[in-house]
């Protein structure tokens, strides 16, 4: 096999289906203007895209009113509107211990700028938050909970449905990281009792970097992160309160938002329920290779149904980073080595000083059990047994 | 003489956008055009339709949460 085989769909998925770049082509050739700044033809077609791109995102996440989908660069910015948007100075703020750096990072600089009290859940070695520890750490300045839904270490996904209806009762808003699990496991805002759902457009949903967002609920007014031109209400020099423009200064990635508009058509087309079912089996062959290699220890729940299609591993005696390099080099196996951008989440499992991380490969809908099996052999001759 | 027409203002490009949509959904002839300057200032696309549709737009645009910021017949 000398074709590559690329397991780092968590940190951007690849390849994209084939209607993204053409999408993406399409938008840069035949309409290239800015949406919502002029009123000529283009800037009108353009406009029209970032309206389907909305509308399907809205769709996906059970949202009835698409002005509430606001479009940012990456997840991680639609998670700093929505913790910075949110908390006020004497708020207590609640999170796991699994959080990626982008929730970590901006809660502990509020903490340490003495903003907020920041209370980080300890998951279990699985990485899993109990939802009746959450509650017995709520106060009554607790404003709000972050969650991320799927670990983007372990694959973990976290009871938020349940950890919704404690913060629903208590009045708490609910923040969900979505990064992991858009796209790869269905998510049904109201449901769930979820407040906030930041997501990347170019992970599970399988559109173009650049691409991201924040679902704001009904009842949820935030600060804005930025403010600037949105196009609208320009006679005025504060910033404007409706929903998307207050969010969305400056101008869209329109090629971006094309692509991630084809992207969710794909998904729509294909379900998210059936890629989750073909990404368990694919896990559960993946698992199955990884317990067959001498040495070899899985972190996680190592059971498909209960995480995403992420899965993280050490080899005895075998730095982390150079595994990740054989593959690559000698295998054409492309996987990501370290820390991940999570270091709390390593501290969990107890790989942060130890193994310092773990190789991490993660699938797409485009991996087959053919690549899977090639990556178990790949790593039993590299055991050497 | 042609039908007198209603024009819909807007917020957000967003929500002139979505009125465009709805409005072809329910085959009501509508046309996005250059807000008329002295109507407003809000958003660079409104919305144009047969004066005598107007209560009907209003009741879709009501029924889908689509904020207007005015409603004006052209004379």
């Amino acid at each position: 096999m000398n074709k590559i085989v690329y397991f780092d769909n968590a940190a951007t998925s690849y390849p994209k289906p084939e209607e993204v770049y053409r999408a993406v082509d399409h938008f840069q050739r035949e309409i290239g203007a800015s949406p919502g700044r002029s009123a000529h033809r283009l800037a009108v077609a353009a406009g029209r895209v970032v309206l389907d791109a909305r509308e399907r995102l809205a769709r996906l996440f059970g949202v009835g009113n698409s002005s509430r989908v606001v479009l940012t660069p990456n997840c991680t910015e639609a998670l700093n509107l929505a913790i910075k948007g949110s908390l006020r100075a004497g708020d207590h703020v609640v999170c796991s211990s699994v959080e990626h750096n982008s929730v970590m990072r901006p809660l502990r600089r509020l903490a340490a700028d003495g903003v907020v009290e920041l209370t980080v859940v300890p998951c279990s070695p699985e990485g899993r938050l109990s939802p009746a520890v959450v509650q017995k750490q709520l106060r009554p300045n607790t404003r709000l909970v972050v969650v991320t839904q799927a670990s983007n270490v372990l694959g973990t996904i976290q009871p938020v449905a349940e950890i919704g209806k404690i913060t629903r009762k208590r009045g708490i808003l609910l923040l969900v990281d979505a990064a992991q699990s858009a796209g790869c496991i269905p998510i049904d805002l109201p449901a769930s009792g979820i407040d906030l759902l930041a997501f990347s457009g170019h992970k599970g949903l399988l559109g173009p970097s650049g691409t991201g967002g924040l679902v704001i609920g009904e009842d949820v007014d935030l600060l804005s992160l930025k403010e600037g031109g949105t196009g609208s209400r320009s006679q005025h020099e504060i910033q404007p309160l409706h929903l998307p423009d207050r969010y969305e200064s400056g101008t869209l990635n329109g090629p971006g938002i094309a692509g991630l508009s084809a992207a969710l058509a794909w998904l729509e087309a294909q379900g998210v329920a059936a890629l989750m079912r073909r990404l368990r089996e694919l896990t559960a062959a993946l698992l199955g290779e990884l317990a067959a290699v001498p040495g070899v220890t899985v972190y996680g729940p190592r059971d498909p149904k209960k995480q995403t299609a992420v899965v993280s591993f050490t080899m005895a005696g075998k730095d982390v980073a150079a595994v990740a390099a054989t593959l690559d080099q000698r295998f054409g196996i492309l996987t990501r080595a370290g820390l991940h951008c999570a270091p709390s989440a390593h501290k969990t499992i107890g790989t942060l000083r130890r193994t310092g991380g773990t190789v991490r490969a993660s699938l797409g809908p485009f991996n087959t059990t053919e690549q899977v099996r090639y990556f178990g052999a790949c790593l039993r001759q590299l055991s050497g047994k | 003489m042609p039908d007198p027409s209603s024009v819909a203002t807007f917020f957000t490009t967003h929500a002139a956008l979505r009125a465009e949509k709805l409005l072809q959904t329910a085959d009501i002839p509508g046309k996005l055009i250059p807000t008329p300057r002295h109507l407003s200032a809000d958003c660079t696309l409104a919305l144009e339709f047969p004066s005598a549709l107007q209560d009907r737009v209003r009741e879709i645009l009501d029924r889908h949460a689509v904020e207007t910021s005015g409603m004006y017949c052209l004379e």
